[in-house]
């Protein structure tokens, strides 16, 4: 079994810093994410940016979940490093960097270093995995699509058929609980919103135990354009 | 620029609503003459028009019940005249066959034929020909691209397209025409015009143009107890009143506010009518309390929710508008429906997605 793949958490956000395992996550595990890094050399960076890869919360559950990959306390690691500093060498670095006597040039792709690491433990992803959210997620991602978040269309996640730089995406996700009101509004302008786009909007929920066969129902809303 | 056919319009659709208004000149009180022309104005207007009273309306409200209360499901308009007069003057209601104006039978005249009302023509099919001629005009500039790009090419193109614009469609019949003609050979009335509850107490309340009477007793029913049987729990938030307090508010300065459920909005705003122009505005109504948790909880919408609906809206060329009702703490004692609605305030937040290089003029 290949190492886990590290996933740092700063202030909130899920990142990786590691080109290899930005290859591995999107071919083998389909999760694309987004690169939110911005290149110091690169003028042009509205369309493409680089590392690091800003993963959803759902994305980095669900490795998690599954063992493939450990999140990293970038906090916590910090602290650790600092308290472990005998010679007071890191702390000297630190300030003679931030005092501008020396400069450093972003690398472009990280290497791994043997460093003091804090490790989250897994409880701490254990939240998302009850959300109507993560259900969805887990649900089409088991079913072989690639997520992005939706926000752009309203929806929760866009689901692609495959690598999102190869395929539109399909439909416009949003999951619910099982019993959860919404509102009939939301219903016809998002399939509205769905079929204008050549997409189709999708609901989902997680079945309670033992109520239907499946155990994730989900429904698509298209607008069929009588008269 | 006006479109071609707005002096059509105008004559078709003159008033904004239906009442009519006198219209009075300004009085100058160092000029007598324009006193003289105002009071001419009044006593004229009246004699011109022949002292006719305002125009009334008939409406019918149909109640069902289930096994908690009885609630009213349906306000309709029966007679044509009504229906046409009521859309005609204002664009109040739907009809229940149409996709907007009640025009049916129109076109149910149109496609079975019927003998003495031929030459007609329903703005359903005017807009399929409007299709159709765009379609053409597609075609033969496609041709002319195609000629300009490979003249060789294009004597099997245009052999193509005359094959395809010759085929005359079928007369299409549908299982349920036979059932459409009485015995005289006339089109059965199937056709109404639904309006909304809030279009309802508007031309009941505030217009006092509509008489109202139950469906199944036949009693007419007063705007105030309309008012009852629109809001039976009374709360101060209560849907009829948000919607209606928004209605009134736009209907008083001018607008024409109709249904926005196509949209996912609350209402649309037209400045005139749907067959002026698209509506310009999509409303969405938010409450507003005294009590800050209870707005901040009744208010609280997901970043994608505001972000679909606005991407819908501005997606046809309208503007968002935030509608927030202030909601009046108690609404137990109140003596007229004036004092009632004078409680609820209306404030209104546009918005509109900026991107800096797309808005840059």
């Amino acid at each position: 079994m290949p190492a886990p793949v590290d996933i740092s958490y700063v202030d909130g956000e899920y990142l990786v810093f590691d080109i290899d395992a930005v290859k591995a996550l999107r071919n083998e595990h389909h999760i694309s994410g987004i690169l939110v890094g911005t290149l110091p050399q690169v003028p042009q960076q509205s369309v493409f940016l680089g590392l690091p890869l800003q993963l959803m919360p759902e994305e980095a559950a669900l490795l998690v979940h599954f063992g493939v990959a450990r999140v990293l306390d970038e906090q916590a690691s910090h602290d650790l490093i600092l308290s472990e500093d005998g010679d007071d060498s890191a702390k000297d670095r630190i300030t003679a960097a931030e005092s501008g006597l020396q400069t450093f040039v972003t690398p472009a792709v990280t290497q791994p270093s043997d460093r003091a690491e804090a490790t989250l433990p897994e409880s701490s992803i254990a939240p998302i995995l009850d959300t109507p959210r993560f259900q969805v997620y887990k649900y089409l991602h088991g079913k072989g699509f690639f997520l992005s978040p939706g926000l752009r269309f309203g929806s929760q996640f866009l689901a692609y058929p495959g690598d999102p730089l190869r395929y539109h995406s399909h439909y416009l996700v949003r999951g619910l609980a099982w019993d959860e009101d919404f509102a009939l509004l939301d219903l016809i302008g998002s399939g509205r919103l769905g079929t204008g786009v050549k997409k189709a909007w999708m609901i989902g929920g997680r079945v309670p135990a033992g109520a239907r066969r499946e155990d994730y129902a989900s429904f698509c809303v298209e607008w069929a354009g009588f008269g | 620029m006006p479109p071609k056919n707005r002096r059509n319009l105008n004559a078709l659709y003159p008033d904004p609503l239906p009442v009519k208004v006198l219209s009075l000149p300004p009085v100058i009180p160092h000029n007598p003459v324009s006193l003289a022309q105002y009071i001419y104005a009044v006593v004229a207007q009246p004699v011109l028009a022949g002292f006719k009273r305002p125009r009334r309306f008939t409406g019918s409200l149909e109640k069902t019940s289930d096994a908690v209360s009885s609630y009213v499901s349906s306000i309709y308009i029966e007679s044509e005249e009504d229906m046409q007069g009521l859309w005609r003057a204002g664009f109040f209601g739907k009809g229940s066959q149409s996709r907007s104006d009640p025009t049916w039978e129109l076109r149910v005249v149109k496609r079975l034929n019927v003998p003495g009302r031929e030459g007609m023509l329903a703005p359903e099919e005017l807009t399929a020909r409007r299709r159709e001629a765009r379609k053409r005009m597609k075609e033969e500039r496609a041709l002319a691209e195609q000629a300009t790009a490979s003249p060789e090419k294009i004597t099997t193109v245009d052999a193509s397209i005359v094959e395809k614009t010759e085929t005359a469609r079928p007369k299409k019949e549908r299982a349920e025409d036979e059932n459409l003609l009485d015995g005289q050979g006339n089109v059965r009335r199937l056709e109404r015009l639904e309006i909304t509850p809030q279009e309802a107490f508007f031309l009941t309340y505030a217009l006092d143009v509509l008489d109202i009477y139950d469906d199944h007793t036949g009693d007419r029913i007063s705007a105030p107890h309309l008012l009852g049987l629109l809001m039976p729990d009374w709360r101060p938030d209560n849907d009829f009143i948000m919607k209606y307090v928004v209605y009134h508010h736009y209907r008083s300065h001018g607008w024409c506010i109709r249904n926005g459920v196509k949209f996912g909005v609350d209402y649309l705003l037209y400045r005139r009518g749907p067959p002026f122009s698209h509506a310009e505005f999509g409303i969405i109504i938010l409450p507003h309390y005294k009590d800050e948790a209870r707005s901040e909880a009744a208010q609280r919408r997901e970043w994608a929710w505001v972000s679909g609906v606005n991407r819908i809206v501005g997606g046809v060329k309208k503007t968002l508008i935030l509608c927030y009702v202030e909601v009046p703490e108690s609404i137990d004692t109140w003596h007229t429906v004036e004092e009632l609605l004078t409680r609820y305030k209306v404030r209104e937040v546009s918005f509109t997605r900026w991107l800096p290089s797309r808005n840059r003029d």
